[in-house]
């Protein structure tokens, strides 16, 4: 940063920087940088003229590893060191695919064990008690990856420890075990709200208050000011996190991790790239792993990677979990069996040989939305891609605005003439006009124009960079759904805010994935990580029922195809007497989509724990993405599967309440945030606005002041140069 | 620089003196950096007028105009210092945006949302002005979407760069103008920021407000009623 300044100092173009919001953490630190470890002290502030200082935390994490699952446990411990009552809130980070599902609140001697709520009724709850000044923890869900935790009534002096647990699928990819705990949250900026016209908004408020005939329409407007609400909260939790940033006299946020690794078979490489750590063997199979230090400034993101020692893959395993469920009537406890089943699927050797060939289709948005960085990002992607297709692909490029464009009538064997000629034609594209997305999906996706029937090759890929300025997403949705076919979709979003809602969810129809440019640097770097998976497909198709024939209840849904590396990740429910699942796909051997099968018994295995938690948060996840469902039904939903399986999710809460107040009613209690640490790397300042074009200005005429003086005063040097040549002369 | 490298080459520049061929270069290096400078301000001040009209057409008719056809993002607001000539505010506080106008940080609030909505300018140019603000000035911040808002300065105060705390929310709603500190000065990346804080006071809004209508419907919506 140091460095960087510098050079801006001496720069005198002016290349201003800004906001400088660095998000990349380097991963790579030592430990001997960070011999940083604060002494505790509060910061005292003034709030209506008591001094009052920010609650201390102290959290210490707690993981336990079997197998595919990750059982974590963290302690947050509150520490009031002020003289008045506070209540403190902390915002921090979790995994993504974290489902928190316990929460136990001590005081003293006395354990509280937290129930789900509903969101509303849980918060309710807890501002009441908050005012009746009984101790009270709730644990609410901000964003996917975000969460809060609120502690009413902490006495002066007084310590208050929660316990919250959460369970996460271990990430298993080429091989390599990793696991991820979050420390430190980002500060976003959040993108700027998207700004009505005056006739849009009319038309907007009317629609609202007096609704129509059409209850399509209604749910149309219902829906989209449903995401116009989601956009204001995601703006919000931006300024939150902003706000409760540590300044330099605030206390430091401690951490420490504690890792117990269960695996059947021998680890291997069991390493670290963001901290130092110690690894010790309790017994076989089982491995403790800690921070070399006792504790960490929580500001760098944790993570841990393994692999097993045996080079022959384990090629699938099925655990098993039985859940006993409390039936309402009581008299007969019902018991529910849940499965997860991993699967790495026949992978065929993967040589030039087996390649597949395929069609790769290209559609750039060129509309007037994408000018200026976003039409760079999206070409330069563009360029990149094209750069990346093997040797027996073909390829088209589509690009589109108020009309769509085709490079070539029919998609183009890939070689070099044609790939000079592909970069030709992406250069030339300028941004300008509408988005006239539905001609670009109907003309990338019905693809019978663009390959003639001998050419059809085994695979259609569709890789759609776009930045989603678009309001009728229900209908491209829809359009996507109908027209997509064998096709799969990529899409990717270019620019600071792209629609993430359209995005993920057509590329979750059409069975691909979302890829989020956001910076012209990461071009590259997210281009190749997509072309890497595009180029080496392994199966699709892949479908599970039993062997019976009956319907498996099994999430996530639907299963994505499989690509090199990618183990086949499924939980299902085990219905009384089924013991045997058949999978289905289509495998790609020698060009050919083969069709493949496999029966996995579903036999008692040990006990596996956690799988129907995973189950449930996964069908979470789903339902989320499901578009079939209105807002309140994926309320209804969740809100359900939240309280039936103790998750906290966007509509359910956990809630601790201790039965008697422990504030006197006569004292307040003070509203204290926890502040968190920036991660590492991540320098923000206010924006440059001196230009100095007066100092140009100024020094400029002194130049010129300076020139005419030396020029009027010129033939009176000359002279003197004259005379004293003469001079030398006349000496001669 | 061309003419002086083309002179090089002639038999002319070898028949200069030293002194003249210095002469010649101090000339067009004043001249490049007088001409720098003037281009700066004259960016400014024609960005403005175009900017204005853009401005007006919108709050003809509502929808957001360009300024000119290959522009980044087209005016936010209008914003009239102490009675001075009133400015349009861009949204996005970008090197590019600062060059044509005062910026609107997209991080804070935007305006009559009840919170602290921050306003970026350069020191030489758009918010030279504020050299000369005192305490219980006004501005007028007027949005397509509002009657004009007004606001009275409360506070003016020198930060550091990093000192994000001037981003955050108020207990009222407030605008924030920040601006480079010094003013005239020589540094170019100066490290401090002037800050101006106004707090909104009452004006005469008229009965029937969009912004109103919309927050009373948010609240309904939030309450879950079907409609």
């Amino acid at each position: 940063m140091c460095q960087s300044k510098l050079k801006n100092n001496f720069h005198i173009l002016p290349l201003k920087i800004v906001l400088l919001v660095c998000g990349f953490i380097s991963p790579y630190i030592f430990a001997g940088e960070q011999s940083d470890i604060a002494p505790l002290t509060g910061l005292v502030y003034e709030t209506d003229g008591a001094k009052i200082s920010a609650p201390l935390l102290s959290s210490s994490v707690k993981m336990d590893v079997n197998g595919l699952i990750n059982r974590v446990a963290i302690t947050q411990v509150f520490e009031n060191e002020s003289g008045h009552w506070i209540n403190a809130d902390y915002i921090f980070p979790l995994p993504e695919n974290a489902a928190l599902d316990h929460l136990t609140m001590t005081i003293g001697k006395r354990l509280i064990v937290g129930e789900i709520k509903e969101k509303m009724i849980a918060t309710r709850a807890f501002e009441k008690a908050k005012i009746e000044g009984k101790k009270a923890s709730l644990i609410a869900h901000k964003r996917n990856d975000i969460f809060t935790t609120q502690v009413a009534n902490i006495g002066p002096g007084e310590m208050i420890s929660i316990k919250i647990e959460y369970q996460q699928r271990i990430q298993y990819k080429a091989g390599l075990f990793s696991l991820y705990f979050p420390m430190a949250i980002t500060p976003r900026y959040a993108p700027p709200m998207p700004q009505l016209g005056r006739v849009a908004r009319q038309d907007y408020l009317a629609h609202l208050l007096m609704g129509s005939d059409d209850s399509a329409e209604n749910l149309l407007w219902s829906e989209r000011w449903d995401s116009w609400l989601l956009d204001d909260e995601s703006r919000q939790l931006a300024e939150q996190t902003i706000q409760t940033i540590k300044k330099g006299a605030d206390p430091s946020l401690l951490l420490k991790i504690k890792i117990v690794l269960n695996t059947p078979l021998e680890t291997a490489q069991i390493v670290s790239p963001s901290h130092v750590i110690n690894i010790h063997k309790l017994h076989a199979g089982a491995q403790l792993i800690s921070l070399q230090k006792d504790a960490v400034i929580a500001n760098r993101d944790f993570v841990l990677n393994w692999q097993l020692l045996q080079s022959d893959k384990a090629e699938s395993a099925l655990f098993v979990e039985c859940m006993s469920s409390e039936t309402s009537l009581g008299d007969k406890p019902a018991t529910d069996k849940y499965g997860l089943l991993m699967l790495m699927p026949p992978a065929a050797q993967y040589t030039e040989a087996a390649r597949i060939n395929k069609e790769v289709v290209f559609v750039i948005d060129v509309s007037g939305s994408m000018s200026g960085t976003s039409i760079r990002q999206a070409k330069s992607a563009l360029n990149f891609a094209v750069e990346q297709l093997a040797e027996n692909d073909r390829f088209n490029i589509i690009s589109f605005s108020d009309n769509s464009e085709f490079f070539a009538t029919n998609s183009l064997p890939v070689d070099n003439r044609s790939k000079a000629m592909a970069h030709t034609f992406i250069n030339q594209l300028q941004a300008s006009g509408g988005t006239n997305m539905a001609l670009a999906l109907t003309d990338s996706l019905l693809g019978q124009r663009n390959v003639y029937p001998d050419q059809k090759t085994a695979l259609r890929q569709v890789v759609f960079i776009t930045d989603a300025s678009i309001s009728n997403e229900q209908q491209l949705l829809t359009q996507i759904e109908s027209q997509k076919g064998d096709s799969r979709l990529f899409m990717v979003g270019i620019g600071s805010a792209p629609n993430h809602y359209f995005m993920k969810s057509s590329a979750k129809l059409g069975k691909g994935t979302y890829t989020r440019i956001g910076d012209l640097n990461q071009v590259d770097m997210k281009m190749s990580t997509l072309f890497a998976q595009l180029s080496a497909p392994v199966m699709r198709d892949i479908t599970l029922q039993w062997a019976d024939g009956s319907v498996v209840d099994y999430w996530p849904q639907p299963i994505t195809d499989l690509y090199q590396g990618d183990p086949l990740q499924v939980t299902f429910k085990i219905p009384e007497g089924k013991t045997s699942l058949h999978i289905g796909g289509v495998r790609f051997i020698q060009n050919r989509a083969t069709p493949w099968s496999e029966n996995f018994a579903v036999a008692e295995q040990q006990g596996a724990k956690g799988i129907a938690v995973l189950w449930a948060k996964e069908q979470i996840d789903s339902i989320n993405l499901n578009r079939q469902f209105s807002s309140i039904e994926k309320q209804q939903k969740i809100t359900a599967l939240g309280l039936k399986f103790h998750i906290v999710t966007e509509h359910t809460s956990l809630l601790a309440v201790e039965q008697n107040r422990s504030r006197p009613s006569l004292t307040n209690s003070f509203d204290k945030q926890v502040k968190t640490e920036l991660p590492q790397g991540n320098t923000m300042y206010l924006p440059q606005t001196g230009l100095a074009s007066e100092l140009y200005q100024q020094l400029g005429l002194l130049l010129l002041l300076l020139v005419s003086l030396l020029w009027l005063a010129e033939p009176c040097l000359c002279q003197n140069k004259r005379i004293k040549e003469g001079l030398t002369w006349f000496q001669q | 620089m061309v003419s002086a490298v083309i002179a090089c080459n002639t038999k002319r520049w070898k028949m200069l003196s030293l002194f003249h061929k210095l002469m010649l270069i101090i000339l067009l290096a004043g001249l490049l950096l007088f001409s720098k400078g003037v281009y700066m301000q004259s960016k400014a001040l024609l960005a403005q007028q175009l900017l204005s009209f853009a401005w007006g057409r919108h709050m003809q008719d509502g929808e957001p105009h360009k300024a000119w056809p290959w522009a980044d993002s087209e005016p936010f607001a209008q914003l009239s210092i102490a009675g001075q000539d009133p400015l349009i505010v861009l949204a996005g506080a970008s090197g590019s945006n600062l060059a044509f106008a005062p910026a609107w940080m997209v991080s804070s609030a935007r305006f009559d949302r009840g919170g602290n909505s921050v306003l970026a300018g350069h020191n030489d140019t758009h918010f030279k002005i504020l050299k000369d603000i005192i305490l219980g000035d006004e501005l007028i911040v007027t949005t397509v979407l509002n009657s004009p808002l007004f606001f009275q300065v409360i506070d003016i105060s020198i930060v550091n760069q990093s000192d994000l705390s001037v981003l955050h929310a108020q207990e009222q709603e407030t605008v924030t103008l920040i601006t480079c500190y010094p003013f005239d000065s020589h540094i170019i990346n100066s490290d401090l920021r002037y800050v101006v804080i106004a707090k909104r006071i009452k004006d005469n809004r008229s009965s029937i407000d969009l912004a109103w209508l919309e927050k009373a419907q948010k609240s309904v919506i939030k309450s879950n009623s079907p409609f």
